[in-house]
């Protein structure tokens, strides 16, 4: 291993090491260099959008990944009389902060899961430990508001240029009403979720 | 400068720094006209002038800077014996410091227009401090001619709180405190060296305080809490590990065993099994040694955490709660103004100063307790000759007391005034009709003073005969009640009255009894429950219908929670049945819940406003083991029992619905807390064939009108949670029930609350004494027509 080494250090060094520091470039080093700086930039960037995907059920969803604050392991979810409905879910802890915790299942005509441990809180709390599974929880954020729920499993990070979107098909049934756009990953459609129109019907829903 | 203050500006750090400053002054200044003014009392006021005078300079407030410094000459002259400053005196300079901080409180940028508004008042406040400290001041012809107060010679036997030296003075000692050039007469070169005296040889009585916002604080508590449930999950796994010890002990004496087995068998034969044994025999003796090892660290490291994180959880609970002096500090000031302008003496004492006061609670304090203080300056206290001819010290005595009793924060304010009549009270309540005399002449003093905290039960013109109470007391219930607490007033006549204000030392920490119900953990405040019973099953009996059980000869209906929660209810194969009991205003009842968990302290958490208000719940919490538990709000749950038990529950949509279509009957919701108004409206209502369904205060008025459709609601004012105002602007709100016509039914009847109810969106205001006649049901049937269509 070479130590680095200043360059107005390189009086001190060994023969060896000046000699190493200071030879010349291979030839056409400085021209490709040149060549290279001199294209334009690609713009792809600007247009690359940065996708949650997630699974709920067999339908597959994506959200803006600056939009989610993170995802967690399943948390007992405590339900509220008299509020509990098919879309509110309940209370959840997430890290000492109580927040709503809602299905997005319910809100979108998704059937739930099987192992449905809503109503079991043993199953649940077990789950909470066990992390064996793939169900998780997704945090959303708008501003200062959180919004938690449970998804069968998370996908990973896609990114992907905004021109590979396609409109949504009208046969996307009710999650056609709260997507953007959809996209193919992996040979599945994805559904592009507004996040606007989508936290805005949760927000109806707690009332 | 520090972290903590980055995210404030200068003038935001002045600011601060002029209240505190301010408060010291006025707390000085007021112990100098009780006890006369020692050189000691006037150096931390000449102090304290000083640094406001260096901190104004700083920000460049010339106009704070010109009247601190005046202040400043003023104590200075004061110290040096060349003035003694009589009660007139004190009078400018309490003038001065209002005048001070108002000058502070100015907006950045707003002192140019300020100083073209109020300049010449400063002027004037300014010369009146320079005359004093010159000895040419007069004081003005207008002021209550009230005698020097003695200074010195006669101090009362409890003066009043001497200014504690606060750690804002060591704070304000670290402005460079340069000796103003433009004062030529005396430089105040003393007070200036003493400021900057190290800050050790002066005593410590009040910390340091850090400005935090109260988000802040919350999110420091909840991950406290989440770091304590983290810790003592450290706990299942130590006793895991106990687990795999005893596993390995096993496998060690299973070793043993084979070991002495095979001592009986020939050398050769065993010779290669013995070796594998030695061999195993060392590995289970080494794993043994680690595990051991491991497990006492794990062990002690488990027991550490715990321990710091419970300090932890403890210390960021405590931060919440502050001295009751902080919102007791304009007290003093308060009574000696208000004393001096009635012309009456008053020896005023705060007792229980560093007494611990949830920030919340304290700040919902300070008006109330403000009212009270006022009510008795102004009703309580005679005249001192009226004291003398009754033989009472001239000189009267009003005390607040605040401490802790039995889990509680309990705030007393005692005056040996001239006390209330019981008797006057009950001949009023016998006058307004609000009892029949039969009855009043049977009450306690303690219930007909429970009339004075009705609204509006005296007005100004009567208070003097009544001795004086009664005025907004009514507020001062509703502010204490709103923290949940509670307030009694005690009195006899001639010796004086007391007010006891009994509230909760914190709202963020409760002591709760945690109950499962359908699964799931629920809390009781401990405060709001009777008893838990262990029911057995056979002793449960049926009335109509409805289970009960006899308690101190007492039948207790019995109501399973799950179904008052509209929760799934989960079948109990068990003997006994575990049974809250609650009570309220008179009704009493067994909630049966699934189990009962233990008893806990919690630290409350509000639920999010997302939810609006949950119907039974009040808060929420998080236990040990991480579940979020819901904290029943039970003054709630026993309204929602009555409701349910007496099956007059205002049905939801589905239902009404069909009903109204097939009937067309007009359907009318009442709202009123009190239960003999809600039957007296629902009756006549009744009686002219409308459909009436009732709620008991705004806000389970509020959830009706959005669930079922009314053609009329009538509504109180006064009621707890959301009153009828609220209400009714509610319901103007909302694009759907705008058109919803809404009656006031009021005990208020000043044209003032007349105009405050029309002005929100009612269509009629009818005071009580309407049901006495027929105005009630002709104004009901002038807005919606008859019964039927």
């Amino acid at each position: 291993m070479i130590e680095p080494v200043s360059p107005s250090a390189t009086g001190d060094m060994p023969v060896e090491a000046s000699s190493f520091f200071d030879r010349q470039p291979p030839p056409q080093y400085l021209d490709e260099w040149v060549h290279r700086l001199a294209q334009p930039e690609e713009h792809v960037a600007q247009d690359l959008l940065s996708l949650v995907v997630f699974r709920l059920h067999e339908e597959h969803l994506a959200v803006q990944a600056r939009g989610l604050t993170e995802v967690t392991l399943p948390q007992p979810i405590h339900v509220i009389p008299h509020r509990t409905n098919e879309v509110v879910l309940g209370l959840v802890n997430i890290r000492g902060q109580l927040r709503i915790c809602v299905s997005a299942h319910g809100m979108l005509g998704i059937a739930a899961p099987a192992s449905d441990n809503r109503s079991n809180p043993n199953e649940a709390a077990r789950a909470a430990h066990g992390a064996t599974s793939e169900e998780r929880m997704l945090i959303l954020h708008e501003r200062s508001e959180q919004w938690v729920f449970p998804v069968e499993q998370v996908l990973g990070v896609h990114r992907l240029p905004s021109t590979d979107l396609r409109p949504v098909p009208s046969t996307f049934g009710k999650v056609a009403a709260f997507s953007q756009a959809t996209f193919t990953w992996r040979g599945h459609t994805v559904g592009y979720l507004d996040e606007a129109r989508f936290l805005s019907a949760l927000r109806s829903a707690c009332k | 400068m520090s972290d903590d203050l980055s995210g404030f500006s200068l003038y935001e750090l002045f600011r601060g720094e002029a209240e505190s400053q301010s408060a010291l002054l006025n707390e000085g200044i007021l112990a100098l006209e009780q006890s006369g003014s020692s050189p000691t009392a006037i150096e931390p006021l000449m102090r304290a002038a000083h640094s406001l005078k260096g901190a104004a300079r700083i920000v460049g407030m010339t106009a704070a800077e010109r009247l601190a410094h005046a202040l400043e000459e003023v104590f200075v002259a004061a110290q040096k014996g060349t003035r003694v400053l009589d009660s007139s005196h004190v009078d400018v300079l309490l003038a001065s410091v209002d005048l001070l901080s108002e000058v502070s409180r100015i907006a950045e940028g707003g002192v140019d227009t300020w100083l073209a508004e109020h300049g010449q008042r400063l002027e004037a406040q300014i010369d009146s401090l320079l005359a004093i400290e010159k000895g040419t001041w007069v004081a003005p012809t207008g002021t209550p001619a009230v005698a020097s107060l003695a200074p010195a010679k006669d101090p009362p036997p409890t003066a009043a709180p001497v200014a504690a030296p606060l750690e804002a003075i060591r704070e304000s000692a670290k402005i460079p405190a340069e000796t103003p050039s433009d004062s030529t007469s005396t430089p105040p070169i003393k007070s200036a060296a003493a400021s900057e005296a190290p800050a050790e040889d002066r005593p410590a009585t009040a910390d340091r305080s850090v400005r935090v916002t109260a988000e802040n604080l919350n999110r420091l508590m909840g991950l406290a809490g989440e770091s304590l449930v983290q810790a003592r999950q450290l706990r299942p796994l130590v006793d895991g590990f106990g687990q795999i010890k005893e596993a390995q002990t096993q496998l060690w004496d299973r070793l043993q065993a084979l070991d002495h087995d095979l001592s009986g068998l020939s050398a050769d034969e065993t010779e290669r099994s013995r070796e594998q044994l030695v061999a195993a025999k060392q590995q289970v003796a080494k794993c043994l040694e680690l595990l051991g090892g491991r497990m006492e660290r794990l062990e002690d490291h488990a027991r550490r955490g715990e321990d710091l994180s419970e300090r932890l959880h403890h210390e960021v609970i405590s931060s919440r709660l502050r001295p009751f002096i902080d919102g007791a500090r304009g007290f003093p000031r308060l009574v000696r103004d208000t004393a001096r302008q009635l012309g009456i003496q008053v020896r005023f004492e705060i007792v229980g100063e560093q007494t611990g006061v949830d920030r919340d609670i304290l700040e919902k304090l300070e008006a109330p307790l403000n009212h009270l203080l006022r009510n008795a300056l102004d009703h309580g206290v005679e005249p001192p000759d009226q004291r003398q001819q009754a033989g009472k010290d001239a000189q009267a005595s009003i005390q607040l007391e605040a401490r802790h009793v039995a889990g509680m924060l309990q705030v007393r304010l005692t005056d040996d005034g001239r006390g209330i009549s019981a008797d006057r009270v009950r001949a009023k309540v016998i006058d307004r009709g609000l009892a029949p005399a039969a009855m009043a002449t049977k009450m306690t003093e303690a219930e007909l003073f429970e009339f004075l905290f009705l609204p509006g039960f005296s007005t100004k013109s009567e208070v003097t005969s009544l001795s004086g109470r009664g005025v907004g007391l009514d507020v001062v219930q509703s502010m204490v009640q709103s923290v949940g607490g509670s307030v009694r007033l005690s009195s006899q006549l001639g010796a004086g009255t007391c007010f006891t204000l009994q509230l909760p030392i914190t709202t963020s920490v409760i002591r709760a009894l945690i109950v499962n119900i359908a699964g799931q953990p629920y809390a009781f405040p401990l405060s709001r429950l009777e008893s838990i019973q262990r029911v057995d099953r056979a002793a449960v009996e049926t009335l109509e219908g409805r289970p009960f059980f006899t308690l101190d000869n007492e039948t207790v209906g019995l109501v399973p929670a799950a179904e008052v929660l509209d929760l799934p209810q989960t079948a109990s194969g068990t003997e006994e049945m575990a049974v809250v009991v609650l009570s309220d205003r008179g009704s009493r009842f067994g909630v049966v819940v699934d189990e009962f968990l233990g008893e806990r302290d919690l630290d409350v958490r509000t639920l999010d406003p997302r939810l609006g208000k949950v119907p039974n719940i009040s808060t929420a919490s998080v236990l040990e083991d991480g579940w979020p538990v819901l904290i029943i709000d039970v003054e709630d749950l026993v309204r929602s029992i009555d409701n349910l038990v007496h099956g007059r529950r205002f049905k939801l949509a589905a239902a009404t619905a069909g009903a109204a279509v097939a009937s067309r009957t007009k359907r009318i919701l009442v709202v009123d807390d009190s239960i003999t108004v809600r039957e007296l409206e629902r009756q006549l209502l009744e009686s002219r064939g409308y459909a009436v369904d009732v709620a008991v205060d705004g806000m389970d008025g509020w959830n009706a009108v959005r669930s079922v459709e009314y053609d009329l609601v009538v509504s109180d004012v006064d009621m707890p949670r959301m009153d009828g105002i609220q209400l009714v602007s509610q319901i103007k709100r909302d694009a759907r029930l705008r058109t919803l016509p809404v009656i006031i039914v009021s005990y208020k009847d000043r044209e003032e609350d007349r105009i405050r109810g029309l002005d929100v969106g009612a269509s009629a205001y009818l005071t009580k004494s309407s049901f006495h006649d027929q105005r009630f049901l002709d104004t009901v049937a002038d807005l919606i027509g008859e019964s039927i269509e």
